[in-house]
């Protein structure tokens, strides 16, 4: 390596490109270097934070739905269903991004295979009447 | 009385005008005038050339000598000469010369920028890495000029870092007597990426490549965004010191963001901090292009080399995404590499726009966002490369 105060001036051309040259690699393989290490800090972090946290939960929810009784579709009362009017805004929610995570490649459990317009105010619509009162 | 007002004459602006090659400042004026033009017209980079506009008209002003950047270019500056002869731009300017300015600023830019999809996607280093090749070809080619000596060739290879206050740093400290020229043609193609840039990734991509499709990104905690800023700053740190200024006060503002108690400060520094600043830097940098500072033939290299820079600096980017997205097995689409090379969010947004030219429906924004923060973070690593070489 060159030491301070070089006069690349006085350098013929071959001993100034060699030098420039030789910046030019270690420089760039600094670079390199320095955000691969933060690319592996951040895949620490996808381990310890997300991976096994998500691990941890997956199993603590398979072990209650063994426990659980769950009551089928057909037992649950109308009413529990149509107890708030937020359950079509819901719909119209988990649709929305259940659709756009499929168009973004996500392979879901499900999809959306239709839609219609309902009779009367919409979700979206007492939803923003709820907000104005 | 005669004399008097012959006094008055010969001290006035116009009669300075045709003494000693003053009518240069004529074209400086020109000059701040296509940046005025650019900033209020075109909307181009306003915050920042139009204070570097004005700068330019006030210190080419003939006879008012508001700025001496003979005080500042001395390697032992005499403070005392400074606070005594000095006026407002020389105060002012000691914010540059001190790197106080860029690192304020970068304070700002952490708050107000959003590392999630780097985190979520941490691959876009690499990118980010790659979108640094500018900077080193571009000194390469500067110090082969001749023209330049390196530690000036390497304040015109930042240019490619598509950062100004990391140029800004970076020439302080190399080549002060530059500086107008870099900071000018580094803000200047920054505001000009939607130009520069789409035609290179249309390029070196293929069409095909360009419709890709990239899944959604991961979900990130707050313990993640609270650790990142703080593992970022001890990496770097402990590996290029010289580039804790700019990364160090970039994490800490993104700290003051993320960690959701400290949203007063957060706010500041988003906000009244990098206005005044921005306001101080601007017209300081402006003020050092005087006319016999800037009208010379290093000038056009200077807008050429960081020109190439900038070219360059986007190929790096694409080529890396290409090369993740073959050893990925085409889950990354090649248009997020050109992000790379900072200018947030610009970058991201120019990668975004060219994506829905082919695919409408194609939100790569996000996707891109990851190289464009991870272009901040390797340009600052450049700069660090830069300032602890031994020249």
């Amino acid at each position: 390596m060159y030491n301070a105060m070089l006069d690349t001036a006085a350098m013929p051309l071959s001993e100034r490109l060699l030098y420039g040259a030789q910046v030019l690699v270690i420089g760039i393989v600094t670079v390199f270097v320095v955000l691969a290490l933060l690319w592996g800090a951040m895949a620490l972090f996808k381990i310890f934070f997300y991976n096994i946290p998500n691990k941890k939960k997956n199993a603590a929810n398979a072990a209650v739905n063994k426990v659980e009784n769950v009551p089928a579709a057909a037992d649950i009362p109308l009413a529990a269903a149509t107890a708030s009017d937020d359950t079509q805004l819901i719909a119209v929610i988990t649709a929305a991004i259940a659709a756009y995570n499929a168009s973004a490649g996500n392979k879901l459990p499900f999809r959306v295979v239709s839609y219609r317009r309902t009779a009367g105010a919409g979700g979206w619509n007492s939803a923003a009447e709820d907000e104005t009162i | 009385m005669l004399e008097s007002i012959q006094n008055f004459i010969s001290s006035t602006g116009i009669a300075k005008l045709f003494q000693g090659g003053d009518w240069k400042c004529l074209v400086m004026f020109v000059i701040a005038g296509v940046l005025v033009y650019l900033a209020i017209a075109k909307q181009f980079e306003p915050l920042l050339l139009l204070p570097i506009a004005i700068g330019m008209i006030l210190t080419n002003l003939p006879g008012a000598t508001l700025f001496h950047l003979d005080f500042f270019i001395a390697k032992e500056i005499d403070f005392g000469q400074i606070l005594h002869d000095g006026g407002l731009l020389d105060l002012l300017y000691l914010g540059v010369k001190l790197g106080i300015y860029p690192s304020l600023i970068f304070i700002g830019i952490g708050a107000m920028t959003d590392f999630t999809p780097l985190i979520s996607n941490p691959k876009s280093f690499l990118i980010g890495a790659g979108a640094q090749l500018g900077v080193f070809v571009a000194f390469f080619l500067a110090l082969a000029s001749g023209a330049f000596d390196p530690q000036e060739a390497a304040a015109i290879g930042i240019i490619g870092g598509a950062d100004g206050p990391t140029a800004i740093l970076v020439t302080k400290v190399l080549a002060p007597s530059l500086l107008g020229a870099i900071a000018i043609a580094a803000y200047s193609y920054m505001a000009l990426i939607p130009m520069i840039q789409p035609p290179f990734m249309k390029l070196f991509t293929t069409e095909k490549e360009r419709k890709i499709r990239m899944s959604a990104l991961r979900p990130v905690s707050k313990l993640e965004k609270i650790l990142f800023p703080i593992v970022v700053t001890a990496v770097v740190g402990f590996i290029v010191p010289d580039a804790v200024p700019l990364i160090g006060c970039l994490m800490f503002g993104n700290l003051l963001n993320v960690c959701g108690v400290t949203d007063r400060l957060s706010k500041t520094a988003q906000n009244e901090l990098i206005n005044i600043v921005t306001i101080f830097l601007g017209l300081t940098v402006g003020a050092t292009a005087s006319a016999e500072n800037f009208l010379k033939g290093q000038t056009i290299l200077i807008i050429v080399c960081g020109l190439a820079a900038f070219m360059v600096s986007t190929m790096g980017g694409l080529l890396t995404a290409k090369i993740m997205n073959v050893l990925t097995g085409g889950k990354i689409n090649p248009l997020i590499g050109s992000a790379g090379v900072s200018a947030v969010p610009m970058a991201a947004r120019v990668s975004q726009k060219v994506g829905q030219e082919y695919d409408p429906s194609n939100f790569l924004l996000m996707h891109a966002m990851g190289p464009n923060v991870a272009g901040v973070i390797g340009s600052a690593v450049a700069a660090g490369v830069f300032l602890s070489w031994n020249w």
